[in-house]
């Protein structure tokens, strides 16, 4: 094992590999900051180029383009709203105000810290649990998914923001849009009015656009103000340090966001977003002060941005060890493989074991690579704090909506995301719980898609196993926080009393 | 005394409606494994908002009378609460203005493409932001040179050309 880890270590640093990284690094981050164009758009481009040449050279720079593409949609999810893909939506919840407190540098490098930090630590999991794992990972069936599921929608809609009820209004809202289209399991159209347009039902950049980046720019022109107020008094590379700094002085919650992503990351057909956001709501809920939570607290970017990258190892190993994507990226890595001639399974630890190992220190090497060429366009990118929001909304307007309808090539999508813009600002202003919407979005599918192949293949009894039963007495326990924290204040007070008259 | 309806408990009963719709719906649908998961989550949804909505019917009863005391101690201790630099929400009509230049974009789109519009709405938007015809205009063609090479040029993306473009297109043969 140790002979294949210092061949992949070889194999990585060779000058091929490494100019195909730094090539893939320098589009993924440019791409990654075009709203809309995410991972698996670009990873469809270079497709087509990959078949019949060096597959160490194909593959690296596939991932590279994977995972710094998360890397370059942080920046502007934290400068100007907007987030990049749907991983760096949890991002802007406390990224974007710390740019309007002028704090945008320190953002930053609390985002790049955690995401290196989170990238490489999740690789070094990867190699330490391979044994302990994959094992568990065959055990986890369609309950146990469904459950998971559950667990991340009610951490996120009762714990992250306002009132609870509003919370799980939103995550159901996000649920219902989920099932218009063509269901899964049975094939049939729902809420589609006959209309050939909404078969496939909504797309999740036109949810995100509407829902999260247009709303903020409209409220930004209408108020006409900067980003930012002010300048960063202290410069911008010292304020990156200070976010550095950040993620050492909270290293506790950069490891349990690592942990978070990587588990729930490595679990196959969930998808990353669920943990990214059980990370920020798991912050939230374990922060010392969760009322700052949405208003520019650091905490709400190192949690879900070590989370985002570190489930990019856990991806990886899913796709390579088991042969099952998590993810669409993952979906398109493994076509690549195969087209390569090599079968990802099962197998793969075992007959490509340097190559399996090269391909996840490739994953490390990205988030380093991705995260200095943000550093060195630092000065230059926290300007933008600073330009006028109508410059900003101007030219920004026409990059979403042409993401947006570049996405699928249909204009009804720009028609659809205007539409879900008015619902957006009504969210926003009543304060409902947007991330709980997206998640509910994301997720509904899946979460209906496992609900049924689970009464189908246990009956309605389904959750009649250890770990279903575990995760569900957890969604219990969060759903019912409010009777055990005011029994434990009852509990408490006439002890606490007691101790008074003593 | 005449309650007062805020704008929360509007859109809570416009999510009841949908949440309604939803329901209505999914009861049409032949077999169980379609109408079973949006069935129940309207009908959570309905019933979460209804429970909202009388929570906030009773919270600004109880706010009413309370309100004349409350404006005169603010006034006298100033603005104490920190406004959430999320919550930049600028009045109504300011939003619906900047929400018009945004659908206004998208017909242009419709008539003209992206490449046109894009140029016509930055051109139009900062002149009407008093910018000068200079900036305005070397801003409206680097926009829209920028959407050009990008996307027409290096990603080879189809964009929406526009019905009257099409029109154009075909009626000349170009």
């Amino acid at each position: 094992m140790f002979d294949a880890f210092f061949q992949a270590v070889a194999l990585v640093f060779s000058p091929a590999v490494f100019a195909a990284m730094f090539v893939g690094t320098v589009i993924a981050v440019v791409v990654g900051i075009l709203p809309g164009l995410g991972g698996p758009a670009i990873i469809i481009m270079a497709l087509p180029f990959v078949a019949g040449r060096d597959p160490l050279m194909c593959l690296a720079f596939m991932i590279v383009l994977q995972t710094a593409n998360t890397t370059g949609g942080a920046l502007t999810s934290i400068l100007i709203g907007v987030p990049g893909e749907s991983s760096n939506a949890p991002l802007l919840l406390d990224g974007f105000p710390m740019t309007r407190k002028g704090q945008a540098a320190r953002a930053i490098g609390a985002s790049l810290t955690s995401s290196v930090m989170g990238g490489t630590a999740s690789v070094l999991f990867a190699f330490l649990m391979i044994p302990f794992v994959m094992p568990l990972l065959m055990e986890l069936r369609s309950p146990e998914l469904f459950a998971v599921i559950l667990v991340g929608l009610t951490f996120l809609a009762v714990l992250t923001q306002g009132s609870p009820i509003k919370g799980l209004i939103s995550a159901g809202l996000g649920i219902l849009f989920s099932c218009i289209g063509f269901q899964a399991k049975t094939g049939l159209e729902r809420f589609t009015f006959g209309n050939p347009y909404l078969y496939d039902g909504i797309t999740i950049v036109v949810m995100l656009m509407g829902l999260l980046a247009v709303p903020v720019l409209i409220e930004l022109a209408s108020a006409n103000k900067p980003i930012a107020e002010k300048a960063s008094p202290i410069g911008a590379y010292r304020e990156l340090l200070s976010g550095v700094r950040d993620v050492f002085a909270h290293w506790w919650l950069w490891l349990r966001a690592t942990v978070i992503g990587y588990l729930v990351g490595v679990i196959p057909g969930i998808g990353g977003e669920t943990a990214i956001w059980a990370a920020y709501a798991h912050g939230k809920q374990t922060s010392k002060h969760p009322e700052t939570f949405g208003t520019g607290n650091v905490e709400g970017v190192i949690a879900p941005q070590s989370a985002a990258n570190a489930r990019a190892a856990g991806d990886l190993l899913t796709t390579l060890a088991l042969g099952i994507p998590g993810n669409s990226s993952m979906v398109l890595i493994m076509a690549a493989l195969i087209m390569l001639g090599i079968q990802p399974g099962p197998k793969m630890l075992t007959e490509h074991t340097s190559l399996s190992f090269a391909l996840l220190l490739i994953t490390a090497q990205a988030e380093i690579l991705g995260a200095g060429l943000c550093i060195l366009a630092l000065p230059v990118t926290v300007k933008i704090t600073r330009v006028s929001p109508h410059y900003l909304f101007c030219l920004i307007v026409p990059l979403v909506c042409v993401g947006v309808y570049v996405y699928n090539n249909s204009f009804l999508d720009l028609v659809v995301m205007v539409a879900i813009t008015i619902v957006g600002i009504l969210l926003r202003k009543f304060k409902y719980s947007i991330p709980s919407l997206i998640l509910g979005f994301i997720m509904g599918r899946l979460f209906e898609y496992y609900l049924w192949q689970s009464i189908d293949f246990r009956g309605p009894l389904f959750f009649m196993t250890p770990i279903s039963l575990a995760l569900l007495f957890v969604v219990f326990l969060v759903l019912t926080k409010d009777v055990w924290s005011g029994l434990w204040r009852r509990f408490r007070r006439p002890t606490m009393q007691g101790v008074g008259a003593k | 005394m005449k309650r007062r309806i805020t704008g929360d408990a509007y859109l809570l009963m416009g999510i009841m409606l949908l949440a309604l719709f939803f329901g209505y719906y999914s009861l049409t649908y032949a077999t169980l494994k379609s109408t079973l998961v949006p069935g129940v989550v309207s009908g959570l949804v309905f019933v979460l908002a209804a429970v909202q909505l009388a929570k906030e019917l009773s919270q600004s009863r109880k706010e009413q009378p309370a309100q004349k005391q409350e404006v005169t101690a603010e006034a006298s201790s100033g603005d104490e609460e920190a406004e959430s630099p999320l919550e930049i929400v600028g009045e109504w009509w300011q939003n619906g203005l900047v929400f018009a230049w945004l659908v206004g974009y998208v017909l242009l789109i419709y008539l003209f493409g992206f490449v046109i519009s894009t140029t016509i709405f930055v051109l139009a938007y900062l002149r009407l932001n008093r910018r000068s015809w200079v900036v305005s205009t070397i801003t409206a063609v680097m926009a829209a040179a920028f959407m050009y090479i990008v996307f027409v040029y290096t990603l080879r993306s189809d964009l929406f050309p526009g019905i009257i473009v099409e029109a154009v297109r075909a009626r000349f043969s170009l």
